[in-house]
Parts: C-alpha cells; structure tokens; sequence
C-alpha cells in the first residue's frame, strides 16, 4: 500500500465548536528564551538576565512574550493552519508568566467558518487558542483568523517517485 | 540609552524605530522550526512556489517578533506588554526583505496614582524598504511611571 500521510486538516473539515488537543508539547529551554530574544533584537533585559528578573522578585527571568506566542501558534498549527495560513490574531493575552523548563502544550476550539469571497479555493476559519504548561497553568489566549484550503485545491507538494515510473 | 518613562507620551506621538533588519534564510527557516510549526509555507520551497505567493515566506509569529524587537528601542528596559488587541498580516514578508518598523500613541491610562506603570496604547506597522506594509498591530503596553523604580513595574506580575 502506498498513501500520502500526515495531510492535515481542510476547511471542509472545520466544525464551529470542534475542540482540537494539538499532539507535541514543547518543553521550553535556555536557548530558545535567549537566542529568539538576541535574534529579533529584543533587549528587554527582564527577559534575558536573571540578576535583573530576580531584582523584580521572580526566581529567574520569564520567557519572552513573542516567543511565547510563536510557539503556541506553531503547536495550534497542527490540526488548524497546515493547510492554510494566518490571517489576524485578536486579544492576544498572557494571563501568568512562562519559565525555561516548563512544558508546552496548546488547544484550540473553532468558533466560526465561513466561505472566502475573494479565493473560491480557500475558506475563512476563526480559532480561539488556548497555550498552557504540564501544570494546566495558562501562558497564553487568543483568538485567530486563518484561511485553509479546500479538498482538493492544496497545492500538489509531494514529488512523484522514480519508482512509480 | 536614557529610557523614556510613561508621562513622556501623548496621544498622537509618531517614531520611525532606528533599527531595520534584513531578513536572511535562516530567519525563515530556523525560526519557523524552532517554534515547531509545520507549515511548509515557511520551509519548503517547492510547496510554496505553488501558493499564490510563488515563494517561501516568513512565519507570521517571527515576523511579529523581529518588528516587535524593532520597537525596543522605545519600548524596551523599563515596559512590558499587556496585551496585543490585534495583530494583522496584510502582506507576506519575503526572504532579502528588509523591514522597519513605525509606531504611534493611540491613548494614554495613568491608572490609580499608587501604581507603578500607565498604560499606552501603541499602533506598530513593520514595512519593508519598498513600502509594503507586512504587520499592523496595537498593543496595550504598561510603561513605568517617572516616580517609580523601574523594577516596581514587574512587581504586579503573577509571580510564582
């Protein structure tokens, strides 16, 4: 047997109040908080020195906030936006902080699709997702618009084999 | 770097931020892998010359984050972000791109006189060198007061 796995979800396949448990948590180490802080140019020192953070009262220094966020999104990408892409995001907030070595997982509920009138090939999707650690501690909600594509009108991506020849 | 404190703020404040960044492979890549998305827009190249876009693109998140670093400069050692009201991606970012960023005072909240912070409300657009708009976002940021230490502003946090 030969079949193309791991295809992901498409817009036919949202339903408005489908509650999606993305499968791969991520446990959080130094060099994601460091290196994504330094690469986009974030200074914020309360993010990168703990001498600094624990002056504020913290044991070390929380995670930054856009890394927090890329990463909820990119674990909420599975099972929403494979197929697709992002459009807006809306009340993004950060109810507790994030600390390196805690682990990440995140949840998503559809709250509305809809027909896109401008790509006959895509549809409208809007998500409310929820970023969480091991503990149940929330990190971080928002909600998402994005546009997936129909049965059928992905893009063809996987290349034929010699084999098949 | 004297850091500006929330009272130097008025509605209708406007900076260009004096940094741009030149976005490089790696950026789209690494950073889209590191975050673990699996959308291929992002890293593979042969799905995306498919796409409308005809190319790979950076991942929406990493770009929020590079034109948010942009920002630091003005909002940097002494604020913290609340909350993004929105974040809206008009046009993709690409690959040699170089973006900026521009922001503005949309409303000041100086909050209860014993609080250490106010909040500003602040619209950021990251464009590219040609003028492409790339991100549109508002966000709520809490900037310390000038009577406060500036470590008072991290205080009120949930802290464990």
């Amino acid at each position: 047997m030969r079949e193309q796995t791991g295809q992901g979800r498409y817009f036919e396949d949202f339903q408005v109040g489908d509650v999606y448990q993305h499968p791969i948590g991520r446990t959080v180490i130094e060099t994601d908080n460091v290196w994504f802080s330094c690469i986009t140019l974030n200074c914020n020192q309360m993010q990168v020195n703990h001498d600094y953070a624990r002056k504020a009262g913290y044991t070390k220094a929380p995670v930054s906030d856009s890394f927090i966020l890329a990463l909820v999104n990119g674990l909420s990408v599975e099972g929403t936006s494979r197929n697709g892409m992002v459009l807006e995001w809306r009340n993004v907030e950060m109810p507790n902080p994030l600390f390196v070595g805690e682990t990440v997982y995140a949840e998503s509920e559809v709250t509305a699709a809809r027909e896109s009138k401008s790509r006959p090939k895509q549809g409208l999707v809007e998500i409310r997702t929820t970023g969480m650690t091991e503990t149940g501690k929330v990190i971080m909600t928002f909600d998402r618009t994005i546009m997936v594509w129909k049965r059928g009108q992905v893009p063809v991506f996987c290349p034929k084999n010699d084999i098949d020849k | 770097m004297k850091q500006k404190t929330f009272e130097d703020y008025y509605v209708g404040w406007k900076t260009r931020h004096s940094l741009g960044r030149t976005i490089i492979e790696t950026d789209e890549v690494w950073l889209c892998n590191l975050v673990t998305s699996p959308n291929q827009l992002h890293f593979n190249k042969d799905y995306a010359s498919r796409t409308q876009f005809g190319q790979s693109a950076v991942n929406a998140p990493v770009t929020n984050a590079i034109v948010t670093g942009l920002t630091t400069d003005e909002f940097g050692q002494n604020c913290r972000v609340k909350r993004w009201t929105y974040i809206r991606m008009p046009k993709p970012l690409f690959v040699g791109e170089t973006v900026y960023a521009e922001s503005e005072v949309l409303k000041t909240e100086a909050g209860q006189e014993q609080e250490p912070f106010g909040t500003v409300t602040v619209r950021t657009c990251g464009i590219t060198e040609n003028g492409k708009v790339v991100i549109d976002m508002e966000r709520d940021i809490l900037i310390q007061k000038k009577a406060f230490p500036e470590i008072a502003l991290y205080r009120n946090l949930n802290v464990e």
